[in-house]
């Protein structure tokens, strides 16, 4: 017997739901975008995210469940992003996802957001298992997390300020750039010149796996408003090249480091700054040097979607791991919190 | 059997009714969040009452205006249930269900609803007989300006709902306004139920793919961004949507 996942996802400007067949294979991923709505106002706003998600979120599961040919019936479990995230926007999941399970007595199973980013590359890399270390980067995380098991995490070191997809995109948007930036940054920077601009390395010692972001964000702006005093021109490329260079070295050389520590010879990279071209290079090039397996989750799973959160809640369900009706959003959760309720 | 889901502020309240009788409803007005509330206590009143889901023959949920977050925890779970269990859904507008509070006043009631910035959602209604009717449509409005004009007409009105702590400090000792106790303002699911009773009889249910609250008022950011473009008519008509993609079958 096939076991099916139902998952919901919210936790910003995505809202998507998604069918799994026994966790890994994905049979519909239903991605509703607000992107193009929130341009205009340079980020995402949570009240209008909000309103979307309102609207979006019967829709997309309707969708999700025809695209995958399944009825809702015949569901095993729903799986919901419950943190971290805006809380308006967890909220409407978590509403329409208890709503789901109550009245069709389908368990719930409280998913953390980062947790699916990680998760993720097990549907891309259908032969990838634990242990590995999985480097996690978007616009609200940084970090270093050893997944030992499908259950068992251990963060080895985070953002002390700014995650690396914040910095990304603030750079941009200072640099002209409509939100969000970071892709804007990326394709600039192939045509600059990364050594042109030292900027600074922040906690790059061995052994420390904490990440620093601010540091480098004042840096380029200091750097870019004491040209622009003077009159001087900005070579805009070489900016968005040296200003990638200095985070992708640090992210790049922590997770060598992490992996050189642990013991570990599989990576994966999670989160939507996966996306990052420079990074992936980077990172695929130190992983061949080193004699490491790099595995990494494709453009569309790499960004918020509801088939990374049915993986993880796939996984959860088979642990055990369902929570009652009482389910609130958590807008800043760490990975591993116990949002489940034991022997339920 | 309807079950009503009253989520438009503070106050969580659910109930079930029948054709001719209220069966049961749990009202609580203890400071806790809908989101974990909410689903519980529906669980709750069910099984207090002995009803299953196969009972229900449709699902009555506030439409707003109020607590924006309120309402979409409320029309969340209200969707979810109704598009599970296949049955129709019913939005009632939270003024409708507050004005049944007050029963055959030949008063004139105002609800008030908190709109935040010293501003409340105001309607008015009368009854004639037992027929309750709206008298002029719903509209945002500062607390003290509702409270003037409505002096100057020296007639007796009742107010209900959560923008009383709006207007009751500028009530107070005129012989015309009344604020209504404390039991009377807070919306209730039973109100809600009754409002919908002539919309579940002509059959006039809302499609749980397309609900959205109504919220009256628009967000502060768009606000903000239109006062901000205002000389600029092409930008203001820029009006994107969202983008939905299949991708299942992305490598």
């Amino acid at each position: 017997m096939s076991v099916y996942t139902l998952a919901l996802e919210s936790s910003c400007d995505e809202t998507s739901a998604a069918v799994l067949k026994d966790g890994r294979t994905v049979l519909s991923n239903v991605i509703s975008s607000q992107v193009p709505i929130h341009r205009k106002f340079g980020g995402v706003v949570p009240e209008i995210a909000s309103r979307h998600h309102i609207e979006q979120v019967i829709p997309v599961i309707d969708q999700a469940l025809e695209d995958a040919n399944v009825k809702l019936e015949d569901i095993d479990h729903i799986g919901v992003t419950y943190g971290p995230g805006l809380v308006g926007a967890l909220l409407v999941g978590v509403a329409a996802a208890k709503g789901l399970s109550f009245a069709t007595g389908i368990p719930l199973v409280p998913v953390h957001h980062m947790e699916g980013h990680i998760f993720a590359n097990f549907l891309a890399n259908p032969t990838l298992e634990p242990p590995f270390l999985s480097l996690v980067v978007s616009g609200g995380h940084t970090m270093l997390v050893h997944v030992k098991d499908y259950e068992e995490f251990q963060i080895l070191g985070q953002t002390r300020d700014d995650a690396a997809g914040e910095a990304f995109d603030k750079i941009a948007r200072v640099m002209g750039f409509p939100y969000p930036g970071g892709p804007h940054i990326d394709a600039l920077a192939k045509e600059g010149n990364p050594n042109a601009i030292e900027f600074p390395k922040a906690l790059s010692e061995p052994g420390n796996f904490e990440f620093s972001f601010s540091g480098l964000k004042s840096a380029v702006l200091n750097y870019l408003n004491s040209k622009s005093q003077k009159g001087e021109d900005i070579h805009q490329a070489d900016v968005a090249a040296s200003f990638q260079k200095a985070i992708v070295d640090v992210l790049v050389d922590k997770t060598k480091d992490a992996a050189h520590t642990l013991g570990e010879t599989n990576i994966t990279i999670a989160g939507g700054v996966s996306a990052n071209q420079g990074l992936q290079v980077a990172l695929e090039a130190m992983c061949k040097e080193e004699g490491f397996t790099y595995y990494k989750p494709g453009k569309i799973l790499s960004t918020d979607n509801a088939a990374m959160i049915g993986c993880r809640a796939y996984y959860m369900a088979q642990a055990g791991k369902f929570c009652d009706l009482h389910l609130n959003a958590k807008p800043s959760v760490p990975i591993g919190t116990v949002a489940w309720v034991e022997g339920k | 059997m309807w079950l009503g889901i009253e989520t438009s502020s503070v106050v969580s309240s659910v109930a079930v009714m029948n054709e001719s009788q209220l069966i049961g409803e749990i009202t609580i007005q203890a400071g806790l969040t809908h989101s974990e509330q909410l689903v519980p206590h529906i669980q709750t009143l069910l099984e207090m009452t002995n009803i299953k889901h196969s009972d229900l023959r449709g699902i009555v949920v506030v439409s707003g205006p109020g607590s924006f977050t309120g309402l979409r925890i409320g029309m969340g779970t209200a969707k979810a249930m109704a598009y599970a269990l296949r049955i129709p859904l019913y939005g009632v507008m939270t003024m409708d269900g507050l004005a049944r509070n007050i029963p055959y006043t030949t008063d004139m009631i105002c609800t008030v609803i908190d709109a935040q910035k010293k501003h409340v959602y105001a309607a008015f209604y009368t009854y004639e007989g037992s027929k309750l009717t709206m008298i002029e449509e719903p509209f945002v409005v500062e607390a003290a300006s509702l409270v003037d004009r409505l002096q100057s007409q020296q007639k007796r009105v009742v107010f209900v709902g959560d923008g009383i702590k709006r207007i009751a400090p500028l009530v107070e000792g005129d012989r015309y306004l009344i604020i209504s106790d404390p039991i009377y303002r807070i919306p209730r699911a039973s109100s809600l139920l009754l409002s919908a009773r002539t919309m579940i009889a002509d059959g006039q249910s809302s499609d749980p793919m397309t609900m959205v609250p109504h919220y009256i008022r628009r967000s502060e950011a768009e606000v903000l961004w239109d006062e901000k473009h205002k000389d600029n008519p092409l930008r203001l008509k820029e009006e994107p949507t969202v983008t939905v993609i299949e991708a299942a079958g992305e490598e």
